[in-house]
């Protein structure tokens, strides 16, 4: 692996449960040596990245710069941006865009709605594809076989009780969701929380985005999501896909 | 982009990092799709080295090639996200600056210091919360705005030494500050009152309070501001300067930070 490519995996490393990293933590995490480790750290340090206080080293403001020269030049993210504001406003809850992203969904775009309880994943937050009403709609279109690897790689048992368990139960979904247009996690992924999703596709029938809304469970059944939610969303995602 | 800073050791020293961020940001500033000749002359590199870097991130995920053009793919939030994420500031701040902007009615940024601009990292508007996705990254020159004198007011004086040799005071509207000197006497001010405001020195018509963010270690890190085209900066001082001062005190106490911000004298 070349000084580049450990770097960035160094970068990769800080979220929310890792606000701070020592070099020995941030080279067992992406299999370095520690030397290794402590250039790539020094040189992020020097660039103004990351700050160290002689034993832990912490990002700083500077890697917004990254994010936003992806934000600032997808189309995807910027033409998404109005739609999911009407659809926050009209609808009242968060409005996301996704894509997959390895074995997860990546959230690129966000419309946050006016409540103290948050939901669902702000931009650059991801969860495993298969686990997410996002991740089951963008893989709706998949051959059999790269399905059941993805769904297999890619979970690692339930996140709360009430989630599908096993491939052969996720597999069902990802294809009655193709079939029927949306796909709804229940409490799957937080107690508390709901997700409604939609396939934005391209003109080969190709799904190239999810867009999805969440609400806390106290806030809508599943029954107010299909009937509330999916008009709009179905409607804001013809017309992305319809601009792409 | 920086140059190497001198005092670090040539042997801890990984060019290909500096200069592959150098690829990434070289798209910033709207330039959706980048052949690799343009991608060479804005990140200051040779064609063979700029073409060495865009293979090893198309490898790694961050940059899709589609013909003889570049652009960035959304795995660049991994790198970007994790600091807003691991900050926790957005969560922190927006609850805390909905609150405001319900009840003054204007505009609330908070925004951090990145070289000689000031950044948005949230920002949340009296029409509804504009995109974050959108807004983040968005610069302003610090010494032109409250925000930028909140945060300045607190660097070393060393550090407030660099800040002037990277920057150029340039007159942005009549009111701008643009001596040394002046920016200094505007700080010193800053520090004893505890918040800055800016009067026209931006934009004209335009006026801003802001007050300082604290992180962990007590140092100012963030302005929080609100600005307003309606308001007299009188009005913004004696009607909202109170509320803003409790709301970025309590930023930064839930940052951890054992300080806060002064209050008014």
């Amino acid at each position: 692996m070349g000084g580049l490519a450990k770097g960035l995996a160094i970068a990769e490393c800080f979220d929310r449960e890792r606000r701070r990293l020592t070099v020995t933590e941030a080279a067992t995490m992406t299999g370095q040596t520690p030397a290794a480790a402590r250039r790539c750290m020094r040189t992020l340090e020097a660039l103004g990245y990351l700050s160290y206080d002689g034993k832990f080293f912490r990002p700083t403001p500077r890697f917004v710069r990254l994010a936003a020269a992806y934000t600032e030049t997808d189309p995807l993210p910027r033409l998404a941006a109005p739609l999911l504001d009407r659809l926050r406003d009209e609808l009242g809850e968060s409005a996301s865009i996704a894509v997959l992203d390895g074995p997860d969904v990546l959230f690129v775009a966000r419309a946050e709605a006016h409540h103290i309880v948050v939901t669902g994943q702000r931009v650059g937050g991801r969860i495993a594809a298969p686990l997410s009403a996002a991740g089951r709609v963008l893989m709706g279109a998949m051959p059999d076989e790269e399905l059941r690897r993805r769904i297999e790689a890619g979970v690692h048992g339930p996140m709360t009780q009430k989630a599908l368990h096993g491939a052969p139960a996720i597999m069902a979904e990802v294809r009655a969701a193709a079939e029927r247009g949306y796909s709804i996690t229940d409490e799957e992924v937080e107690i508390g929380l709901r997700a409604i999703a939609v396939p934005v596709v391209d003109p080969a029938g190709q799904p190239v985005a999810a867009m999805s809304m969440s609400a806390p469970s106290a806030r809508a059944t599943v029954e107010q999501m299909i009937d509330a939610f999916l008009p709009g969303l179905q409607q804001a995602a013809a017309a992305l896909a319809r601009m792409l | 982009m920086n140059g190497r800073p001198e005092d670090v050791d040539q042997r801890d020293y990984v060019q290909s990092l500096e200069r592959g961020l150098a690829v990434i940001l070289a798209f910033a500033d709207h330039h959706p799709r980048l052949t690799l000749s343009e991608v060479a002359a804005a990140a200051g590199l040779s064609r063979p080295t700029a073409r060495r870097l865009l293979l090893t991130l198309e490898a790694l995920g961050y940059v899709r090639a589609d013909g003889r053009a570049f652009s960035l793919t959304p795995h660049v939030l991994s790198l970007g996200y994790a600091y807003l994420n691991s900050l926790d500031l957005t969560a922190i701040a927006q609850p805390i600056m909905e609150r405001i902007v319900a009840q003054v009615h204007e505009t609330c940024t908070l925004a951090t210091l990145d070289g000689s601009d000031i950044v948005y990292v949230s920002r949340i508007s009296t029409r509804r919360i504009s995109n974050l996705s959108l807004v983040i990254g968005a610069r302003l020159p610090a010494y032109a705005s409250a925000m930028g004198q909140a945060v300045l007011a607190d660097l070393s004086p060393g550090g407030l030494r660099h800040y002037l040799e990277i920057t150029e005071l340039e007159a942005i509207t009549p009111h701008t500050i643009r001596t040394e000197a002046a920016l200094h006497e505007r700080l010193a001010k800053v520090r004893t009152r505890g918040w800055a405001e800016v009067d026209q020195e931006l934009e004209t018509g335009l006026r801003s309070i802001a007050a300082p963010v604290r992180g962990s270690d007590g140092r100012v890190f963030a302005g929080l501001g609100l600005s307003s085209s309606a308001a007299t900066i009188r009005e913004l001082r004696e009607r909202h300067l109170p509320l803003l001062l409790e709301g970025a005190a309590e930023i930064s106490s839930r940052l951890g930070s054992e300080f806060s911000g002064r209050l008014p004298s």
